[in-house]
């Protein structure tokens, strides 16, 4: 696997893009991925892994969190990997789940995990999909690659700090870790197949021996043999033997038995019948008795029946005679009501013609006439109400319009006020600021005086601090005059001192010379009578020279001090001068402050400037007043038009007026109201009709009486004939049905009615009386034939003969019982003998397959003085595969001293073993646990182990060649002769044609390994890229 | 003119763990006096004078002290130029100033290269110290594109020496490079990574005389006027068997050059002794002195239990132990390449034996057998 091309983007700390061009490195190249912590290096490795797998290198970080904060939120985090397989070149496209924008609308959806995984062209266009989705692209890499995550990650990519696992794991991680390597799940799922095979034969057998064991306790039971009695399955067969005997004797009992009980149901059977046909001749003669009581009864109602039959035909007649004494008593009611009726019309008839009279009276009549002229009248008046009316409305029109003008007139002269008004305020206005202007160019001369002034007194203001300044330099440079002066007279001093002391010294060294008798060499005299004594210490030269320096110094820096005093003093003479000049030119100004002074220039410009201003608005001013003189000319005009028009108003209103008086003279005064006449006439209107109406209703209702009272007075008359008829008929009818009666044999009326029946009733007691007789033939049919059928027989006694039928069958019944338990048992056991034979005959073969498959799985799973399991058997032999490689390699770098054995006899016997890791060391001899080595040391050992075992891989996992491999970190911790040692191999590993890519941030191998990617950090997120010499 | 011509100090680097600064100071003052008492005319290093770019504080002032006692004390100048292995910034720093003095000092490489003018009785001697650059610093420098290997960059360089045909002077060059056809040791890095560091030789043709660094033993390089000094002393066991000294280069009137080589004594001695373990205790071999950092190579063919201990009792500055022939332990699981070919049967056949030291009976091989086809069939339901 070679990678060709790595794009990311927003992808760990990368916010942009970022294409890496794996094919602008030289072949065979060692390249170093560098930059500072956080940067993004493992970045890059973790792209490949997760590009490839959706995992990350370290597993650590998961795809989703591999999205930037730096990113912009439209830019999708996503890795595309062109990576080659031999000839081919495949292209894996991942995006991580995410939140991206809409693509329509606002706010953001959630992107989940895809991938896809293309065949690339010669091109590098994409010719094919070979697998789409996170799932079957997953299959599809670790099919190519043959690598899953856990192997690529051991193998191809070596994460920081995590490749040590392999060398400094226990036995166990080691096998998980060679286990997925090599693919050997295989054989640990041989072992877990021959335990759980030899587990579960155990079981089987521990459950058919239990069922064994209740089986022959069941069937020992059921045989009746004791609890601690043999249970063997040959005593069990003669047990049950004895029990087939017992179940013969038994069926023989049985058949005799029911033999018997056969017997005695025959006899049983014979005397019910006789006491049947006792039984029915008594109940033929009970039946024969009781009908003989019901027949009296019947012969009642034959009586009743005949009396019933003569009384039917003289029905008709009977219902004649009451019909006509009912017409009769309806057509009397009738008479007696019309009577009534006439009597009623009679009366009406004269009341109304009364009120006729009334109405048509000559009062009534006189009043009509009346009343008709007034309504002419009125009608007479209308025009001339008409004109009055008219003549108002001219009026109020007038009054109207005389206001409104008399408003507007109003309106006019306030204007013209208001006009004048303003006209003469500016007026007043102008003529102040004229007067102001005057005074304009004397508070332009104030205002420059006050500010020179207060400038003046500022610049005196610092002079006096200057002079302060000075006086105390001045005074400060007199002290240190003073100082070195009194420092010069005292070195002075000292020095003299010093020299007198030497001469001294000469002195004394010149006395200590002299020798009583010898000359003086200063005075020549051969006496000495007090040579100069050694007096204290004598100053050396050296001391002298000290002192005269000393001295010199002193004196120098009295010359400075000196120096520096003329200096200040003359500065202080300059300072007051100044200060002088100063307060002289302010003159009187001086004792104020010049805050003061600086205050009123102030405000003299305020006022200055405040002047200037209101000159400038003169030329305004005077337009402004122009044009007020026009407008009150104006609105004066306008109040004057209007002024006019009042008058004119007035005069139209007086005119109005006048019309109206004359015109209502012509008119009565009751009638002056306007709408006077009309109510006036539409009363008269009313009433007139009022009259009419009346007459004509009194007409008509007395007609209408008379009509009424005729029409009663002929009804009357016929009900009375009807009357009259219908007596004649009643008394006809019944007279006839009274001749009936008598022929019939009935007293009278009421004697018939008793005899009437319906003929429903006469039919019911006909049917009874022919059912009574043929009744009592039948029953005494019956007596007859009963009598004849006991001629014979006995009575039997039924009792006895029940009782030994039921005890016969009772003992018949016990006894099959007894033989069918027996038998249903022997034959039971019987099978259950059977069962226990085969059960034996499996139990016997499970337990050799048993100890066959536990044997080995005992062996697989490491039972054995070597602690070593199947899968780890097969596993040592890769390690130790593995190890020779690496020890290879490890020699190498350790310049001949460490190399990797695998421990062979386990340390622990309790402990699953036979993968442990020691180290070889040759200066010692000896061998010691590879957990041991140093971190340097370590370092070389796990990238030795690392590297060994990818090849090993490579070699089983049949020929995917590893054209690459990544190393990250781990480089910090060697010293420099390691880090060359290192780099070595590494270069070594080049040279075979394999691209290897080592990330650390160590300088050193900065500067050695020319190849770079390098990965910059940046407010806005991380770069990378190549840097090829 | 006589000068020196000598390289790759190397102060500061570790030689098997131990720092070698003393052995190099010792080294230095035998220099220093070789200076006094031939009287040369100038010193030439041709790069390496530390062994890493940030170099620890020792290597520093040894430098220090002998340029000046050099420069200073001697009053001879010194030209110096970076190798592969220095900084070339930190080395170059304060060049201008020490130019003065009489220290030159060629750190990164620059568009024009410098010149140093030097003069003897016959004229003026003219040296264009050239450091080492790799293509990129160089493509940098001197704004060119198109320089892609080393080759191409020193030509480049060396095009740019301010050099006229009839100016009248002797021209000698420092360079520090890997001449093809060059014998390397094990001490030298290598220069570039996919190896196209090489320089032909031709390249100094036209100079008079080519004070070349970077390889560690002194030789010639495709001319008698192309010499690599060598280095300082012995930076490993490879190298044991060299000559380390520096060269006296006496340039004539005509530029021909008389070359001497002279050896330096190294404190300690790097070399390498052979023979048993037994032997080797016994005595040390002749001429060797027992505190010489020495590689023992052990014949002996079986285990040996704490050789390193034993033989640093005798030799206390022991660095390293070879072993010539050994007996490797027995394999006790046979190939493993052999077991992952064999059938799941015959594979635990092989276990079992391993652990139970008997083969599988008949009847085991068939219950195993079962097992494995009862496997096999589950692992093909759980597939298709």
């Amino acid at each position: 696997m070679r990678p060709i091309r790595l794009v990311m983007q927003a992808f760990g700390p990368y916010a942009g893009r970022e294409e890496l061009d794996f094919t602008a490195l030289p072949d065979g190249a060692l390249f170093l991925v560098h930059g500072p912590t956080g940067a993004g290096k493992t970045t890059v490795l973790d792209a490949i892994c997760y590009g490839l797998y959706g995992e990350t290198s370290g597993a650590e970080r998961g795809g989703g969190d591999m999205r930037t904060d730096l990113a912009d939120p439209a830019t999708l985090t996503e890795v595309i990997f062109d990576f080659a397989l031999g000839e081919r070149v495949h292209r894996v496209h991942r995006i991580p789940e995410q939140e991206r924008p809409k693509k329509r609308g606002d706010g953001l959806t959630r992107q989940a995990h895809d991938a896809t995984l293309y065949l690339l062209d010669e091109d590098g266009e994409e010719s094919d999909v070979l697998a789409r989705g996170v799932g079957p692209v997953h299959a599809a890499v670790v099919e190519r690659l043959r690598f899953k995550e856990h192997q690529f990650r051991q193998v191809v990519v070596l994460p920081q700090g995590r490749f040590r696992s392999l060398l400094t794991g226990d036995s166990k991680a080691r096998e998980e870790i060679l286990e997925t390597l090599f693919g050997t799940e295989h054989y640990r799922r041989i072992e877990r197949m021959l335990r759980e095979r030899a587990s579960s034969l155990l079981n089987e057998l521990k459950a058919l021996r239990a069922r064994e064991d209740q089986a022959s306790g069941d069937a020992a039971h059921d045989l009746g043999i004791p609890a601690d009695g043999p249970r063997d399955l040959p005593s069990l067969r003669a047990a049950w033997q004895r029990l087939d005997e017992r179940g013969a004797k038994a069926k023989d009992l049985k058949e005799a038995a029911r033999k018997a009980a056969e017997r005695t149901s025959l006899g049983l059977q014979a005397g019910r019948a006789a006491a049947e046909k006792f039984e029915e001749l008594q109940q033929a003669e009970l039946a024969v008795e009781q009908l003989a009581a019901a027949g009296a009864q019947v012969a009642a109602q034959t009586q009743e029946l005949e009396t019933a039959r003569r009384a039917a035909p003289l029905e008709p007649l009977a219902s004649a005679a009451r019909k006509a004494g009912l017409h009769l008593q309806r057509a009397a009611t009738q008479v007696a009501e019309l009577t009534a009726t006439v009597h009623a019309a009679e009366k009406s008839a004269t009341q109304a013609r009364a009120a006729l009279a009334d109405a048509d009276s000559e009062e009534a009549r006189a009043r009509r006439a009346a009343v008709a002229k007034r309504v002419h009248e009125l009608d007479d008046m209308a025009p001339q109400i008409a004109t009055l009316t008219a003549a108002r409305k001219a009026l109020a029109e007038a009054t109207t319009g005389h206001e409104r003008r008399a408003a507007r007139h109003q309106d006019a002269q306030r204007a013209v006020e208001v006009v004048r008004a303003e006209h003469e305020a500016a007026q007043a206005t102008f003529h102040e600021i004229r007067e102001q202007a005057a005074g304009l160019d004397a508070a332009r001369h104030t205002s420059k005086e006050a500010a020179l002034v207060a400038e003046r007194a500022a610049s005196l203001a610092r002079a006096e601090a200057g002079l302060q300044d000075a006086t105390a330099a001045s005074a400060q440079a007199t002290d240190t005059h003073a100082r070195a002066e009194q420092h010069m007279t005292a070195a002075d001093e000292a020095l003299r001192a010093a020299i007198h002391l030497r001469d001294a010294a000469r002195a004394q060294r010149l006395a200590a010379t002299l020798r009583a008798g010898e000359p003086c060499p200063v005075c020549g005299s051969t006496e000495h009578p007090s040579p100069a004594a050694a007096t204290e210490d004598v100053p050396t030269d050296a001391d002298i020279e000290r002192r005269e320096q000393e001295r010199t110094k002193a004196q120098g820096a009295l010359r400075a001090a000196e120096a520096l005093r003329v200096e200040m003093a003359k500065a202080l003479a300059a300072a007051q001068e100044k200060r002088d000049g100063l307060s002289r030119t302010l003159g009187e100004h001086a004792p104020t402050p010049p805050a003061a002074l600086a205050k009123t220039a102030r405000t003299a410009a305020e006022r200055l400037a405040d002047l200037e201003r209101r000159c400038a608005t003169v030329p305004a001013l005077e337009q402004r007043l122009d044009e007020l003189a026009r407008r009150t000319a104006e609105a004066e005009a306008v109040a004057k038009q209007c002024e006019g028009d009042v008058a004119a108003a007035k005069q139209l209103l007086e005119t109005s007026a006048a019309t109206i008086a004359v015109r209502e003279e012509a008119v009565p005064e009751d009638l002056r109201a306007p709408g006077a006449l009309d109510t006036a006439l539409e009363t008269s209107r009313a009433e007139s009709r009022q009259l009419e109406e009346a007459l004509l209703a009194a007409r008509k209702a007395s007609d209408a009486a008379r009509e009424a009272h005729v029409e009663a007075r002929t009804a009357l008359t016929s009900a009375q004939e009807q009357e009259r008829k219908r007596r004649a008929e009643s008394e006809e009818a019944a007279g006839a049905f009274r001749g009936a009666c008598d022929s019939a044999g009935f007293a009278d009326a009421a004697a018939f009615a008793d005899a009437v029946r319906t003929p429903e009733v006469v039919a019911q007691l006909d049917a009874v009386v022919q059912t009574h007789a043929r009744q009592t033939a039948d029953a005494e049919g019956r007596r007859e034939r009963a009598r004849t059928a006991v001629t014979d027989l006995e009575s039997p006694d039924l009792p006895q003969l029940e009782q030994a039928n039921a005890d016969a069958a009772e003992a018949a019944r016990k006894q099959a019982d007894a033989y069918a338990r027996i038998d249903a048992d022997a034959r039971r056991l019987a099978a259950r003998l059977d069962d226990l034979e085969g059960m034996a005959q499996q139990s016997a073969e499970l337990d050799g397959t048993y100890g066959l498959i536990g044997g080995l799985a005992a062996a697989a799973r490491g039972d054995n003085p070597q602690r070593l399991s199947f899968q780890r058997f097969v596993l040592a032999a890769l390690l130790d595969e593995v190890l020779d490689v690496a020890s290879t390699r490890l020699v190498e770098m350790s310049s001949g001293r460490y190399r990797l054995v695998r421990r062979t006899v386990p340390a622990d016997q309790r402990r699953a073993s036979g993968l442990e890791l020691d180290v070889h060391d040759d200066w010692s001899g000896r061998t010691r646990p590879a957990a041991t080595l140093s971190g340097g040391e370590g370092f070389l050992a796990a990238l030795a182990l690392a590297l060994a075992t990818a090849d090993v891989v490579q070699r089983h996992a049949g020929g995917i060649r590893l054209d690459a491999v990544f190393i990250d970190e781990g480089f910090g911790s060697l010293d420099e002769e390691a880090l060359d040692r290192a780099i070595d191999v590494l270069m070594a590993l080049g040279r075979d044609g394999r691209l290897v890519g080592v990330i650390s941030h160590v300088s050193e191998l900065r500067r050695r390994i020319d190849c770079r990617l390098e990965v910059t950090a940046g407010r806005s997120g991380s770069r990378a890229r190549f840097v090829t010499p | 003119m006589r000068f020196v011509h000598t390289s790759d100090w190397h102060l500061g680097r570790l030689f098997h763990g131990l720092h070698l600064t003393e052995d190099q100071a010792f080294v230095l003052d035998q220099l220093v006096e070789l200076l006094d008492e031939r009287q040369a005319d100038a010193l030439l290093v041709a790069g390496d004078l530390y062994d890493r770019a940030v170099p620890p504080p020792d290597a520093v002032r040894l430098l220090d002290d002998v340029l000046e006692r050099i420069t200073l004390g001697l009053g001879i100048p010194v030209i110096a130029i970076a190798g592969n292995h220095d900084s070339p910034e930190r080395i170059g720093f304060g060049s201008r100033l020490f130019a003065g003095q009489g220290l030159h000092v060629v750190g990164p490489a620059t568009a024009v290269p410098r010149t140093v003018r030097l003069a003897d009785e016959h004229g003026p001697v003219h040296f264009h110290p050239l450091p080492y650059a790799d293509p990129t610093e160089v493509r940098v420098a001197l704004g060119a594109e198109d320089l892609r290997t080393h080759d191409d960059a020193l030509r480049a360089l060396i095009n740019r020496c301010e050099r006229d045909a009839d100016d009248g002077a002797r021209h000698v060059v420092l360079a520090h490079a890997f001449v093809a056809g060059g014998e390397p040791s094990e001490s030298e890095r290598t220069l570039s990574v996919g190896g196209a560091a090489n320089v032909g030789a031709d390249a100094f043709a036209d100079f008079h005389y080519a004070a070349l660094g970077h390889l560690h033993a002194p030789q010639r390089a495709g001319a008698e006027h192309i010499r690599y000094c060598g280095s300082l002393l012995k930076y490993s066991f490879n190298e044991a068997t060299q000559r380390k000294g520096v060269l006296v280069v006496d340039l004539d009137a005509e530029g021909a050059c008389h070359i001497e080589e002279v050896a330096l004594r190294p404190k300690h001695d790097v070399r390498i002794i052979e023979g048993t373990l037994a032997t080797l205790l016994e005595r040390p071999p002749d001429g060797a002195a027992a505190d010489d950092y020495l590689l023992a190579r052990l014949t002996d063919t079986q285990a040996l239990y704490d050789p390193m201990s034993k033989l640093r009792a005798v030799y206390p500055n022991l660095m390293q132990i070879e072993r010539m022939a050994r007996a490797t332990p027995a394999a006790t699981t046979g190939s493993a390449a052999g077991h992952l070919t064999k059938s799941d049967h015959d594979l635990f056949d092989a276990f079992f034996q391993e652990v139970t030291g008997a083969p599988l009976e008949t009847e085991q091989g068939e219950a195993l057998d079962e097992v494995l086809h009862d496997l096999e069939l589950r692992r093909r339901e759980a597939t298709s």
